[in-house]
């Protein structure tokens, strides 16, 4: 097949995989358990993402020593609790990471 | 009009930290899109055809390896999860044209999702508030189709041991933990991560999908549970 076409039809695909819930031809009526179930899905959809960053190498192998990344994730959950703040969350973390990495105390 | 530019400009204020992990993702796809034998124009238009970056680095990977049908196939496993974000975005658009419901779905990415429907959760009046997601999904589009030109013409000049991809875990980390208030939202949070670790090995980010829905599944008698209180 055409790689062009391939492309179109990907990007056709993909675009109405993003539209069909979008379009408003399943208007659910929104009932507490819909309501609530549906406000878990940021939760359920991101953790795995983060898990698979933090836990996992480029070949798909679990990491099994504690990363720079590991200890700033624990850092990061608890500034995001203390402050709850996107944006003094990351450049804390990311600093301490920064820090973590650059450091050649740290990295041996 | 000037609610409509404040909830615009949010949108991309609170979107611009995540371009520091998203920049070094386009770069890779540029890269490897050119080093596939994909042309420079395939490689660039896939970038807004697509928008979809895992997907794309699995097109450049893959598609002169496997069949058309898994190509597709593949494509389709990867993006799955937007129908979750799409079920859930759609709660808040319920009022808006087919106009706005395709511009929006068009910029629903992980990253846009992420931003936008915090944003959206937290506020009560949600009169003009898919503003906010327009500016966040253009800011990540603006910043995809940059990165892949830089890619794609200066891929070779990247130093290699530039790692900035943990933000996007971390700020993935900085959007949901705020969000976790009840019980059941702690227990979702943590079988979801469990699932993925039992189920990594599955194909085309199958296990996102998976693990999410039955996160969802099993926490159902809690979310019932916190109901009847």
């Amino acid at each position: 097949m055409n790689v062009w076409y391939l492309i179109f039809l990907c990007g056709l695909l993909t675009f109405l995989i993003r539209f069909i819930p979008m379009s408003g031809i399943f208007n659910f009526q929104g009932s507490e358990l819909y309501i609530k179930v549906i406000n878990l899905i940021p939760i359920v959809v991101l953790t795995p993402i983060i898990i698979q960053a933090l836990m996992f190498d480029k070949s798909a192998t679990i990491i099994n020593s504690v990363s720079f990344e590991i200890i700033c994730s624990v850092l990061a959950v608890l500034i995001s609790i203390l402050f709850k703040n996107v944006m003094i969350t990351i450049l804390l973390t990311m600093m301490f990471f920064l820090i973590l990495t650059n450091i050649p105390f740290f990295n041996g | 009009m000037e609610t409509k530019l404040k909830h615009f400009k949010s949108g991309i204020v609170q979107e611009l930290p995540l371009q520091i992990g998203v920049f070094p993702f386009g770069l890779i796809y540029g890269i490897l899109a050119v080093e596939s034998g994909l042309s420079i124009l395939q490689s660039f238009f896939m970038s807004s055809i697509i928008f979809a970056g895992a997907s794309q680095i699995v097109f450049a990977q893959f598609y002169l390896l496997v069949s058309p049908i898994s190509l597709i196939t593949s494509i389709v496993s990867i993006n799955l999860r937007h129908l979750l974000y799409g079920i859930s975005i759609n709660e808040y658009i319920k009022n808006l044209s087919l106009k706005w419901r395709i511009i929006l779905s068009y910029l629903l990415t992980d990253e846009a999702y992420a931003i936008s429907i915090k944003y959206f959760a937290t506020k009560k009046n949600k009169k003009f508030m898919h503003y906010h997601l327009l500016g966040s999904g253009l800011t990540l589009f603006l910043t995809w189709q940059i990165s892949t030109f830089f890619g794609i013409f200066f891929g070779q000049f990247v130093p290699e041991n530039i790692n900035l991809s943990f933000i996007i875990p971390l700020s993935f980390i900085a959007i949901i933990i705020p969000m976790i208030k009840k019980k059941y939202e702690i227990f979702a949070c943590l079988s979801s991560g469990i699932f993925a670790i039992i189920f990594y090995k599955l194909n085309f980010e199958l296990w996102i999908i998976l693990s999410a829905l039955l996160s969802i599944f099993i926490s159902i008698p809690l979310i019932k549970k916190d109901i009847k209180k």
